[in-house]
């Protein structure tokens, strides 16, 4: 509440008057209020780009089966799944690099990709390469239609966040420099909360539909949707439970992955029973990792929740204003 | 101002989602029981909901800006029910084929294809009424379906080419496409414990 009225105390000086009376209007709800942390940007710009970077990372040395002349559905076969509202890298080939070989294409793909990621995780020309990573990671993701899952949506949600959200504007080589310059401004701290919210609405609405739609289907009452999902032929097996089958424990988590997900948007939001749901959704996402093997899918689900959920509301002691550290951790670089 | 139009725009982009996601979920009900839509009050009205919801969802700038940015996500994993997995088995002079990945992302990758194969061979749209409404749609969906496996059937041959360069096959190479069924909670026991294959399109191709 002293750091709210500080900030707009300070802010009065450079804001007109009818902007002041907005913010202060808004951040009497609850629902603009500032939970006072905003690493959660920070660790959602780092961790959603580095985890795309290893996604695509992880797939490079099978790029040739999913992509090009030489895949197992060939570009031109693709490309009338997709339908036209979105480019795949054919066709972008096609617009303009067609006096060129498909497989330099990918590549040319590949290297622009893995560059816009990794500026995005440094921080450089965020925006711009936040732009730059969404546009690719749609591309590859339309130009792999057969072979996308899950996680790709999810990624694509994601990255879209970080061209709208301003993430760059902590801990990242553009606030570096901006300090530098005497050009830093930081984010106003309504806006940086609502982005925080739109997030935490995004994956409430996203787990609860998720838990309605297990309810409708008869077989998640009685534990079978379970039992199937862990002997799916492309699981790794590497824990074993088939001898509970005779106990209700498959009954038990079945109700528990429903409960878990539709009551997601109430106890998350509750202080007090937000880290036992954390904890409940990070408990789910482990699960499907080390039974159905959906590895990158669970990393990633767990990533959204922890940056919407735990990180905003961490407390940590800053003992300098972040201008003043971005300035120090220059200097260090230097 | 500037504050309205962020907040616009987040609750515009936010309404799209539940929108969207309420339109999937009634759909998915449909598809998954088999209901009756005009069978009573209820189901005509989350119907025309549909329609209405469809008719937002499938416009042209939406299907442009839900893409985009992922709103058009829908998020029935596993749901409402799960679907089988499968697998495809590359026959060549009696001796099996495997597709060869060198990572795990791609092996899962390509479980994805199978699941689309499957999910094709078995969610087919024709619906079994009388009516001479229903039956002229039946038609529709018919020629769909017909277009449909048309489509996959050239994914299916373009497979086989790839398999057949990449093991130098000289000869006719077939491709048989099974679902993976384990028995259920209920049949599971000493005597039943093992998955079985059940096949369900086989195709032969040559060079």
């Amino acid at each position: 509440m002293i750091q709210r009225v500080v900030t707009f105390r300070l802010n009065k000086i450079d804001f007109p008057f009818k902007y002041i009376c907005m913010k202060k209007i808004l951040s009497k709800y609850v629902f603009f209020s500032n939970t006072g942390n905003t690493d959660w940007l920070v660790f959602f710009r780092i961790t959603v780009s580095a985890f795309c970077l290893l996604q695509f990372i992880a797939i490079i040395p099978d790029i040739n089966n999913f992509i090009g002349g030489n895949a197992y559905v060939v570009p031109d076969i693709v490309d009338v799944h997709v339908g036209g509202i979105f480019p795949t890298i054919n066709t972008l080939n096609n617009l303009s690099l067609k006096y060129l070989d498909v497989s330099f294409a990918v590549n040319y793909f590949c290297i622009m990709y893995i560059v816009a990621l990794l500026c995005l995780v440094a921080g450089f020309f965020t925006r711009p390469m936040a732009i730059v990573a969404a546009f690719f990671h749609l591309t590859f993701i339309s130009s792999i239609d057969f072979f996308a899952y899950g996680v790709d949506f999810f990624c694509t949600i994601a990255l879209f966040y970080c061209v709208v959200f301003p993430v760059g504007r902590y801990l990242s080589i553009d606030s570096f420099i901006r300090t530098r310059r005497g050009k830093y401004k930081k984010p106003d701290p309504i806006a940086v909360v609502l982005c925080l919210r739109v997030l935490q609405i995004h994956l409430c609405i996203a787990y609860f539909f998720s838990g309605l739609l297990k309810l409708i289907g008869f077989n998640w009452w009685n534990g079978e949707s379970i039992w199937k999902s862990i002997h799916l032929s492309f699981c790794p097996n590497i824990i074993n439970i088939d001898f509970l089958s005779h106990t209700p424990i498959f009954l038990i988590i079945g109700w528990g992955t429903i409960i878990t997900e539709m009551l997601y948007p109430l106890f998350i939001n509750i202080k007090k029973t937000r880290p036992i749901w954390l904890i409940l959704v990070v408990g789910l996402h482990l699960s499907i990792a080390l039974f159905i093997g959906l590895f990158l899918f669970s990393t990633f689900m767990i990533i959204l929740s922890v940056s919407a959920f735990y990180i905003p509301y961490m407390k940590i002691k800053i003992p300098y204003s972040e201008s003043k550290v971005n300035e120090l951790v220059y200097a260090n670089i230097i | 101002m500037k504050y309205i139009i962020i907040i616009l725009l987040a609750f515009f982009h936010l309404s799209f989602m539940v929108v969207n996601s309420i339109d999937r979920t009634i759909l998915s009900y449909f598809d998954f029981y088999q209901v009756d839509k005009s069978a009573n009050k209820i189901n005509k009205d989350l119907n025309s909901f549909c329609t209405v919801t469809s008719k937002f969802i499938y416009l042209t700038p939406c299907m442009y800006y839900a893409r985009y940015t992922g709103a058009d996500c829908g998020y029935g994993f596993f749901a409402p029910n799960v679907l089988s997995s499968g697998a495809m088995s590359f026959v060549y002079k009696n001796k099996n084929i495997i597709p060869k990945f060198s990572t795990y992302e791609g092996k899962v990758r390509f479980s994805s294809l199978i699941s689309n194969f499957i999910s094709h061979t078995v969610n087919k749209s024709s619906i079994n009424t009388d009516t001479a409404e229903i039956k002229h749609k039946n038609q529709v969906y018919k020629n769909i379906d017909d277009l449909n496996d048309k489509y996959y059937d050239l994914v299916m041959k373009n497979i086989a080419a790839k398999v057949i360069v990449d093991n130098f096959c000289t000869d006719t190479i077939t491709i048989k496409l099974f679902m993976y069924e384990f028995p259920n909670l209920k049949k599971y026991g000493p005597h039943d414990t093992k998955g079985s294959y059940i096949p369900l399109k086989q195709n032969r191709f040559s060079i």
